[in-house]
C-alpha cells in the first residue's frame, strides 16, 4: 500500500518532522512565556512590546512550523510501514496535529487584534483583558496537544487499528 | 477479546480526548470559555 521512501528519503523527512515538531514545542513555550508577560506585567510599553512579538512569532514561526510538522508527519507516515491508519498512535498524533493547526489558525485572530491595539497605543488591561486570557489558555493548551503529541512519537505505544491489523494479516 | 486488539491506552487516551471535546463545547456553549472575541 503506497510507494515506501528510500532510506536517505525516509531519513530527510524523518530530520524534518523531528525539527519541526521540536522547534513547535520551543516555540509555543515562547508564545505562551509572552502571553504572560503581556497578562501580568505592570509596564503597558512591556505589554504593548509582548503581544507585538506574539504576533510575529505566532505567523512567522508557529504557523510555519506547525504546518510543516503535519505535511512531513504526513509524508512519512506514508512513505514508511507506519502508514497513516494503521497505528494508533500515529493516527492519534494525525489527529492532534489537525486540530491544533485548525484551532491555531482560528485564534491567531486575538493575537492580530491585540498586536495592532499595543502598536496603535490603544491597549489597555479591562477591553482587552477576555483576549489576553484567552492567549494564555490557548498557548497552554497548545504547549499540552504538542507534549502529547511528541510523546506519542517518541514512545510509539503498540496497537493496531482494525484497518492496519487486516492490512498486516494480508486481507 | 476485544481487550487483545484495542489497548488500554487507546482506550484511556480516547475517554479523556472525548471528555476535554464535551468540556470545550460546553464551555464555549455556555460562555464560560475565555474569549475577547
Amino acid at each position: 500500500m503506497g510507494t515506501e521512501l528510500s532510506p536517505r528519503s525516509r531519513n530527510v523527512a524523518l530530520i524534518a518532522h523531528v525539527s519541526t515538531s521540536v522547534g513547535w514545542f520551543g516555540a509555543v513555550l515562547a508564545f505562551l512565556s509572552l502571553a504572560i508577560v503581556g497578562l501580568t506585567a505592570d509596564d503597558a510599553a512591556l505589554a504593548d512590546a509582548a503581544y507585538r512579538a506574539m504576533d510575529v512569532i505566532g505567523w512567522d514561526v508557529i504557523v510555519p512550523l506547525c504546518i510543516a510538522s503535519l505535511v512531513t508527519g504526513v509524508v512519512q507516515s506514508l512513505g514508511t510501514k507506519w502508514g497513516l491508519v494503521r497505528h494508533y498512535w500515529v493516527l492519534f498524533k494525525l489527529l492532534l496535529n489537525a486540530f491544533a493547526t485548525v484551532l491555531l489558525l482560528v485564534h491567531m485572530r486575538p493575537v492580530d487584534e491585540l498586536a495592532r491595539a499595543a502598536a496603535s497605543g490603544a491597549l489597555t488591561a479591562d477591553v482587552h483583558h477576555g483576549m489576553r486570557v484567552q492567549l494564555v489558555f490557548d498557548a497552554s493548551a497548545a504547549l499540552a496537544v504538542v507534549l502529547v503529541a511528541n510523546t506519542l512519537a517518541i514512545l510509539k505505544p503498540r496497537g493496531m487499528t482494525r484497518y492496519g491489523r487486516r492490512i498486516s494479516s494480508g486481507a | 477479546m476485544t481487550n487483545e486488539h484495542t489497548p488500554r491506552w487507546v482506550k484511556v487516551f480516547s475517554i479523556v480526548a472525548a471528555l476535554l471535546v464535551v468540556a470545550f463545547v460546553v464551555l464555549h456553549l455556555a460562555g464560560l470559555a475565555p474569549h475577547g472575541h
